[in-house]
């Protein structure tokens, strides 16, 4: 990774690098020496079974768990590294969508404009709803303002999408897509591979393992297959198996 | 280190979240109005009565109130995936643990307060009965009821703490109840009888006794409140726990759990490296 006195004349395009992280749980191997660089400005999507350690590697990679070997390098220096959107995340029913994200904004060092973040979402017409009277999409609005607060140089989205409509899917796509620009980057686990084929990288992880990794371009063509789902079928087959890995993916 | 501006955000969110909790404020109620309630329905006849009515209700009632305050304080925001945000904004464990237990301490000790004082005012100052005369040859004085109120409230602090540790172990909202009440049964009762049972078979003497009875957190409660606010009225000699240990352990109890708490809240410490 760059240095950072050297920050501003040599900074490095790789914003983070993974390098032979593995993990397991018990004798279960959730990941076995995985290893892919995210550069500024880029959306990634990491894809794979059921099983296959997406929400390990996220876990991770944002620091909320330690890995039993391999190493995870960022290069940020904000206040705030990494934004993180958890898995169907819930907030305290009795706060508004302002109270609650003005809460976490206040843990930051720097102010940040509360208005701004739910306008980017599209929840500024309700800032005074009860996060208990929020439909489940509307909740996973809330919780990706509060993932982009603090302007973090890595966002880290695990399954935005899942039970959500497509409409809804859609729009969280498109913000996750937007917040990514010179000094961002997005990285997020998905099974929706219509959506994932318009990031610019995609990981393809099966039983812990990077089976490979590309633009979905780059992937396609190496599976002789016209779309990144047809390709997904072909690297990691169609037959369910049992697959690796705790709490959640 | 605890950081101010950040300590503030948690505990107002505590105190915002507690006030605006149905549940708990039904919880008040029910504490305020067992309190005020025995002080009525007792009818004594002075301050250091009405506390000896008292001190063994609230020995239950203080175990009580704090665990169904404390013991989802950590363990809700790790249920909801929060404890996850947490750890990716500047926010250290140690002002994490600072702010939920001290907004829950500000609202235990509200309650705990204002219900004893209302107590009070069910004092009756006629004459009391001869019997009453004859065990206490001191002068009754609010002062004494007072140093109980206090004594209670860093009971109550020390309990909260405890189910604030418990709070950060448990991993589901099932495992916190019935570990909530296992430390229940344990202050209030349990630590006690252990005592109990080794001075039977002789393996606590009676000379170290009061140095044992300290250990518990309830037997170094009811040690304090008979040191400094029955002792120097009552007409028969009280033996209390050590009043210099029993202080001593409470403060160990309490500092040991919010430590513990501390290093505990988050699960795993931050591994990534960010230059």
């Amino acid at each position: 990774m760059s240095d950072t006195n050297q920050e501003t004349t040599t900074r490095s395009d790789t914003l983070l690098a993974v390098k032979d992280v593995s993990h397991s749980f018990g004798d279960v191997n959730a990941l076995d020496d995985v290893s892919f660089d995210i550069s500024r400005g880029s959306v990634t999507a990491i894809i794979g079974p059921n099983g296959s350690g997406k929400t390990t590697l996220a876990h991770i990679v944002t620091g909320l768990r330690r890995p039993d070997s391999g190493e995870i390098a960022l290069d940020a220096s904000s206040d705030r590294p990494i934004g993180y959107l958890p898995q169907s995340p819930r907030f305290r029913p009795v706060f508004t969508v302002e109270e609650t994200l003005q809460f976490y904004a206040d843990l930051l060092f720097t102010p940040v404009d509360i208005d701004a973040a739910m306008e980017r979402v599209g929840l500024s017409d309700v800032p005074d709803r009860r996060v208990d009277a929020l439909s489940g999409g509307m909740r996973r609005l809330l919780g990706l303002a509060q993932s982009v607060l603090g302007d973090p140089s890595l966002v880290i989205l695990d399954e935005p999408t899942s039970g959500l409509d497509p409409r809804m899917t859609k729009q969280i796509f498109d913000i996750a897509a937007g917040q990514a620009d010179d000094d961002t980057a997005v990285l997020l686990t998905t099974h929706d591979l219509s959506y994932a084929a318009n990031a610019d990288n995609v990981v393809v992880l099966n039983r812990g393992t990077v089976i490979d990794s590309g633009s979905p371009a780059e992937l396609t063509a190496r599976t002789n297959t016209e779309s990144l789902a047809e390709a997904f079928l072909a690297m990691v087959g169609t037959t369910p198996t049992v697959q690796t890995g705790t709490g959640g993916d | 280190m605890i950081d101010t501006d950040r300590f503030v955000a948690v505990f107002e969110r505590e105190l915002a979240t507690l006030r605006r909790t149905r549940s708990i404020w039904l919880l008040a109620l029910g504490y305020f109005a067992i309190t005020v309630g025995i002080g009525v329905f007792s009818d004594t006849s002075g301050y250091v009565p009405l506390t000896l009515t008292l001190l063994t209700p609230v020995e239950l009632l203080i175990p009580a109130l704090t665990a169904a305050v404390g013991y989802r304080s950590v363990l809700a925001d790790r249920e909801r995936g929060e404890t996850s945000i947490l750890q990716t904004y500047p926010l250290g464990p140690g002002t994490y643990i600072a702010g939920v237990y001290c907004g829950r301490l500000a609202w235990t000790l509200l309650v705990v307060t204002v219900s004893l004082l209302v107590a009070a005012l069910t004092v009756s100052f006629a004459s009391p009965p001869a019997d009453v005369l004859a065990e206490y040859t001191g002068i009754d004085s609010p002062v004494y009821y007072f140093r109980f109120v206090v004594l209670t409230a860093v009971f109550a602090a020390v309990i909260l703490a405890l189910m604030v540790l418990l709070s950060t172990l448990v991993r589901s909202a099932r495992r916190g109840i019935v570990a909530a009440l296992m430390v229940v049964v344990v202050v209030a009762i349990g630590i006690d009888l252990v005592i109990v049972f080794g001075v039977a078979g002789g393996v606590i003497g009676g000379n170290i006794l009061p140095w044992y009875l300290a250990l518990s957190p309830v037997s170094a409660y009811r040690g304090l409140v008979m040191a400094y606010v029955v002792s120097p009225v009552a007409a028969t000699v009280v033996r209390p726990a050590s009043p210099l240990m029993s202080a001593i352990s409470l403060l160990l109890w309490l500092v040991v759990s919010l430590l513990l708490a501390g290093i505990a809240a988050w699960s795993t410490p931050s591994h990534v490296m960010s230059e």
